[in-house]
């Protein structure tokens, strides 16, 4: 029985972190670019393009204001033609990125807000193009922040992948419904919620540590 | 004729929202000159130096640096001549992720610098600025004037012809200030760099500087040598900057002064004088022309960029029958500038 559990709760947790992980990722590599082309193309950004920046604020914000479970029912269709299916851990891997690259962006364009302008002008008065303006001062400066952010959307992930579990994707969520709520077994419910927490604990931890490693303030 | 300017500035005007920040600015600057710009809060000194790198766009004039206009550039465009032009802040804005050596080999990565010489520059403008052992440090770990020795070595990292300095020692005490000074001076001295430097310290401009524009509400209220301007300057803005520079009449004797003759006063001059007029028998001669008996009441002067500069009062005893239009003008021809302050009693 025990062996049992124990067993259930590894294949869940595995899956819960190839989700949250997975589309992390995806909200890292996809949303820190979104992140930097709202800033630059700000009308006080290093080039501005005002047309594009609302385009691209509004697209954000249309995501974002639909609640997830809405979206991963809306985004059936778009699931099935890139996975082929719409259902199992890898095909929900598609509705959480495409939900956290905009959560994503919006906490990274926070801090690259906050990086001095001082510090953009002095690279500019060097001679440095906006790339150079990205790569070695947008980033690197707000780097502590945007790594707290990433943890903070990670967090959010693991959360938004438990309601993923709807869909039929597995994961700890998944495994707490069906048991802890539809069988009525509590303990699988509170080893459910106890590794959960550990999980949380365990990411916000190393994220904290690497954020303060990185910033030389 | 000399060779051509360095840097020109014609005409330049640059409008901030309501406020006319610049209006009809206009100055140039021979290659390996010091320029300090002086003004109230607010005057538009950042702003004009801003512009003279192109991070702020003008309305309209000119401004050319080494033969090149650069209000018409592009951005891109730009970033060459930038290239050129070094730049130094009040607040060193030297980049929090990088080490010194980082921050300085920044603009060498700019220009496209092989990594071997990179790295060799790197050093040797590290022991530049006196920074050898501190190469591998973060600027958190540096004290305010470590970092501005880093900014200064950045700034000079890719061997420019012109160097800003906005308010480069406003934030650091005294000590460090003087000895931030006297590196930009070494290095106007041995790399023969032109300078343009902004400060609220009029003790900055009296030992670097060797022009002087003071700007007043976006115009320019007056320039000259560094001693025109200490030794006699012509604008209420500039008498006001610099005030506790010049020697001032004391209150007690500014008190007893009284606007017409009376028995027993004597005229009261003030005398301003700068370089040669300065040392000379000046008092002497003007005692034997007029028969009179100057009495030195107050006054000084002091060395600003090896020149002598002061101001002297003095007071004309037994001038009785002699005519005072005649002494004004022998004065105003042996001096920068000359004003009959009044009448007070000479021995007083
Ligand atoms: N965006 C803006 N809109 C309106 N006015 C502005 C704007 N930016 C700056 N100004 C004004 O332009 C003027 C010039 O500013 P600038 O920073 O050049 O002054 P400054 O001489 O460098 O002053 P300080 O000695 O305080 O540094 C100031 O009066 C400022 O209030
Ligand atoms: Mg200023």
């Amino acid at each position: 029985m025990l062996s049992l559990l124990l067993d259930l709760l590894w294949q869940s947790l595995l899956q819960t972190l190839e989700m949250t992980f997975a589309a992390g990722a995806v909200s890292l590599l996809l949303g820190l670019p979104l992140a930097v082309l709202l800033v630059t193309t700000d009308r006080q950004g290093i080039r501005p393009i005002p047309p594009l920046n609302l385009v691209a604020s509004w697209i954000v914000n249309a995501v974002r204001s639909v609640p997830f479970i809405i979206l991963l029912i809306i985004l059936i269709p778009v699931t099935r033609l890139i996975a082929g299916t719409s259902l199992g851990t890898e095909a929900a891997i598609i509705p959480l990125s495409i939900a956290c690259i905009p959560y994503y962006a919006r906490i990274a364009e926070v801090s690259l807000r906050e990086v001095d302008r001082g510090l953009i002008d002095a690279v500019r008065a060097m001679g440095g193009s906006r790339w150079t303006i990205i790569r070695h001062v947008l980033v690197p400066e707000a780097l502590p922040g945007l790594l707290s952010g990433f943890t903070v959307t990670l967090v959010t992930l693991i959360g938004a992948s438990a309601m993923a579990g709807a869909i039929g994707a597995g994961g700890l969520g998944d495994l707490a419904i069906r048991y802890g709520y539809q069988r009525f077994e509590t303990n699988v419910m509170i080893a459910v919620v106890i590794v959960l927490i550990a999980l949380v604990c365990l990411i916000q931890w190393l994220g904290d540590r690497l954020a303060a490693r990185l910033g030389h303030r | 004729m000399s060779a051509p300017p360095l840097l020109d500035v014609r005409g330049i005007a640059r409008r901030l929202g309501s406020h006319q920040a610049l209006d009809d600015i206009s100055f140039s600057l021979a290659s390996g000159d010091i320029l300090g710009i002086i003004g109230r809060s607010g005057a538009g000194k950042s702003t004009l130096i801003r512009c003279l790198s192109g991070l702020e766009r003008v309305d309209g004039g000119s401004i050319t640096v080494e033969g090149t206009e650069i209000t018409a550039l592009s951005e891109t465009a730009l970033q060459t001549v930038r290239q050129r032009i070094g730049m130094i802040f009040q607040h060193f804005n030297l980049l929090s992720a990088k080490t010194a050596a980082e921050n300085v080999m920044l603009p060498l990565l700019i220009a496209g610098w092989p990594k071997r010489r990179r790295e060799e520059r790197v050093a040797e403008l590290l022991d530049l600025v006196g920074l050898g052992g501190q190469a591998k440090r973060y600027p958190h770990q540096l004290s305010g004037g470590q970092k501005q020795r880093v900014g200064i070595a950045r700034a000079l990292a890719a061997s420019p012809a012109l160097l800003l300095c906005d308010e480069a020692t406003s934030a650091l005490d005294p000590e460090t200030t003087t000895s931030i000074l006297a590196l930009l001076d070494d290095i106007n001295r041995r790399l023969g760099v032109t300078m343009v430097l902004i400060t609220h310290e009029m003790s900055v401009i009296r030992s670097l500087a060797r022009k002087v524009i003071v700007l007043d509400h976006g115009r320019i209220a007056e320039q000259g040598s560094v001693a025109e301007i200490f030794g006699a300057p012509r604008s209420d803005v500039t008498h006001s900057l610099l005030r506790g520079f010049r020697p001032e009449l004391p209150d007690h004797l500014a008190a007893a002064l009284r606007p017409e003759p009376f028995p027993g006063s004597a005229p009261l001059f003030r005398i301003d004088l700068a370089g040669e007029n300065a040392r000379g028998t000046l008092l002497f001669d003007l005692a034997q022309s007029f028969r009179v008996r100057p009495v030195l009441l107050h006054g000084g002067l002091q060395d600003v960029r090896g020149v002598a500069v002061g101001s002297l009062f003095v007071a004309l005893a037994d001038a009785g029958a002699a005519p005072v239009d005649a002494i004004l003008s022998f004065l105003l021809g042996r001096s920068q500038a000359t004003e009959l302050l009044g009448h007070v009693v000479p021995s007083a």
